[in-house]
This record gives C-alpha cells, sequence and structure tokens, in this order.
C-alpha cells in the first residue's frame, strides 16, 4: 500500500463505480472477497489485487482504470511526485483538513516516519480520546496511510501521505497539486506512473 | 474578522500608496509590531510588476494562515471565484449555487476582511450596489514547515474614489 493508493482510494472509487455499470461492480466485490478477503476500498489501498481482479471482470478493465485515473488525477512530475488533483472533493477535504489545527497538527506529527495511532495522540498531548474523530477522519479520507496491514489497529503505524500542497486560485480557476510524501514507499507514484 | 492590525496592512489605502510611489520592479517592505517580543517583524512586501500588476507576499506565518484560512473555505473561495466583473450580491449568491444562508453569511465575513469590496452602482431606475474583488490571483503552499501565500492585485480592478460611488452601464 503507497500513500498515493490511500490518498487515491476514495475519489478512485467513486469515480470507477460512475463508470463501470452495477453488475460487474457487484462482481468484481465478489471476486475481491472471495480471493482476498478484501472490500473494494481496501483493495483500492493495495492496487496491484484490484487491478487484477478488474481485469479479469471486465474486457476494457486497463483503459477504464486509466479513464478514471484521468478524471481525478494527473502525473505532474514523476520525480518529484507530484500530482495534479482534479477531484473537486479530495481538494476540498486536503485543503479543509491543512486548515484545521487539530487536522494539521495530527498530520504534522506524522509526517516524519509512522507512528501508533496512541504515539500521535502522545506527542500531541492532546490525548487520544479527543483527536480519535479527527484520527478516524484522515485515515478514511486517505490522508494518514499505514503499511500495516496485518496488525492490529492499536500496532498500526500511520503516516501522512502529503508532503506539501500548492494551491493556484485564479480568475475562475482552482488549481491544487500535491507532493506525495515518500517516507513509508520506495516508489510512491507507481500506480499512475 | 481580521484584527486591526492586519487590516491596517493590508487595506486599500496601502495597495493606492505602494501603486503611487513604486515605479514598475520595485518592492517596498511593510512590518508589524510583534507582539511578544515587543519588536518589529517584516510582514509582507509589495512588489510593483510591469504588467499593471502588484505582488504582496506575506512572510508572517499567522497572516499566512488566515488567508489561506479564506480561500479553504469552499463556500468563500466560490465566491470570489464568480466575481469576474463588479456584480449584484444577489446575482453572485445565486451563481454560487450553495444555501442562500450559508452564502450570504460567508458574503459578509469576506467583505469585512476587505477581500470584496462595494465598487458602485447599476446604471438601471432601480440603482443596485455592485461588489468587485481586488485579489485577481492567490498562490499559497502548506506543508509542515511553512505556509506561504502571495497575492496578486489588479490595479485595472482597484476602485475608482469615491468607494462605491461609480455607475456601472
Amino acid at each position: 500500500m503507497t500513500a498515493m493508493e490511500t490518498l487515491l482510494a476514495n475519489p478512485f472509487e467513486k469515480t470507477f463505480t460512475e463508470f463501470v455499470d452495477d453488475e460487474k461492480i457487484t462482481q468484481i466485490k465478489g471476486t475481491l472477497f472471495e480471493q482476498y478477503h478484501m472490500t473494494l476500498t481496501s483493495s483500492l489501498k493495495d492496487f496491484e489485487k484490484f487491478e487484477l481482479i478488474a481485469e479479469q471482470i471486465l474486457d476494457d478493465g486497463i483503459s477504464i482504470i486509466k479513464k478514471t485515473f484521468d478524471h481525478i488525477c494527473h502525473l505532474e512530475s514523476k520525480s518529484k511526485n507530484i500530482i495534479n488533483i482534479k477531484d473537486k472533493s479530495l481538494k476540498n477535504i486536503i485543503l479543509q483538513s491543512y486548515n484545521d489545527p487539530l487536522k494539521k497538527q495530527i498530520l504534522d506529527i506524522a509526517f516524519d516516519y509512522p507512528l501508533t495511532i496512541w504515539e500521535i495522540a502522545a506527542r500531541s498531548k492532546i490525548g487520544a480520546l479527543y483527536l480519535s474523530g479527527d484520527i478516524s477522519y484522515l485515515i478514511s479520507h486517505g490522508l494518514l496511510a499505514t503499511n500495516d496491514l496485518d496488525d492490529s489497529e492499536h500496532n498500526k503505524k500511520y503516516y501522512s501521505t502529503i508532503d506539501e500542497i500548492s494551491v493556484k486560485i485564479q480568475e475562475e480557476e482552482f488549481h491544487m497539486c500535491v507532493t506525495i510524501n515518500e517516507i513509508a514507499n520506495e516508489n510512491p507514484m507507481k500506480i499512475i506512473s | 474578522m481580521m484584527s486591526n492590525s492586519f487590516s491596517q496592512l493590508l487595506c486599500l489605502d496601502t495597495i493606492r500608496n505602494a501603486n503611487d510611489h513604486l515605479e514598475p520592479g520595485q518592492r517596498t517592505m511593510l512590518a508589524c509590531e510583534n507582539n511578544s517580543q515587543s519588536s518589529v517583524k517584516a510582514a509582507l512586501s509589495i512588489l510593483k510588476d510591469h504588467d499593471y500588476t502588484l505582488w504582496i507576499e506575506l512572510f508572517d506565518h499567522n497572516l499566512a494562515e488566515r488567508i489561506i484560512g479564506i480561500y479553504s473555505d469552499p463556500t468563500k473561495r466560490n465566491i470570489l471565484l464568480q466575481i469576474d466583473q463588479p456584480i449584484a450580491k444577489d446575482k453572485l449568491l445565486q451563481k454560487c449555487e450553495v444555501s442562500l444562508s450559508s452564502a450570504y453569511r460567508k458574503f459578509n465575513e469576506l467583505l469585512q476582511d476587505g477581500f470584496i469590496l462595494p465598487v458602485g452602482y447599476t446604471k438601471t431606475e432601480k440603482r443596485v450596489r455592485l461588489y468587485d474583488k481586488i485579489i485577481s490571483k492567490a498562490e499559497f503552499s502548506v506543508s509542515t514547515k511553512i505556509s506561504q501565500i502571495r497575492l496578486q492585485v489588479n490595479l485595472a480592478r482597484l476602485p475608482k474614489l469615491p468607494i462605491g460611488e461609480t455607475v456601472y452601464s
């Protein structure tokens, strides 16, 4: 699971299910569960598995996956891990999270290396109970990622998926580029590169 | 609403003053009081561009974060993105396609913060107040270490004096 897979999982699922009919989606979900005991969302965070099943079930699986990525993002610089985010709701979630003092603090703490939820809470000096809602929001929206898929929730270590956000607002346009955090992955961009 | 120190630093008079006194390519710095150390620190710089614009670069972290906060609010951002010429409030808020009560509240906050200005009236029989924005472009980056922001003011859109009295056809 890479930072990129985690960040793009939700918008990918939303857009992909718009491009593929319900019957095929049900088939993909069923096969993912039979073969890997995974939901569609978790498979998107482990993209090779999703890709394999989508290609088995859909005749034009590769082109639909490519079309979905084209709809939600654009690779700006592979060497610098920069992507242009096109999905409107993801842009809003990122900006609002980085503008919320508590969420920003969590993302800053988990930036340099992966930490458990308890370690993040201890470093924030606010308390796990108070932070749990924000941490869970950041995990569910792909701003915190983990590589410890098999570990218990108690031991999983999370890190921020974004290194830097760059925004341009001009006339009627709103552009956002994000630099993907590469601390936990050798090639965080592999799903679209 | 922004603090007075911010309003005083980045008010319309500051922009007019910089425009009047700077030649294209010249830059000026503005400072503000550093409350914690009772000293003065650089707050922003204003650069007059060659193509009739001013670039305002904010150095003060708190000021930068406040402005980024305004652009991070989806409704406020949407309102600002919809203004491409002087426009009546009702027409602007209808274009935003969000709940009107929320849009009115956010519009008023933008007005108080100086991001939207009353610039004149329509020429029609029933005079309707028109509003415009002076910041034509905003560029910012956010990371764990620093937040940076620069704003472009289109000098052609600075409201004429006395502010708000111009009649648009």
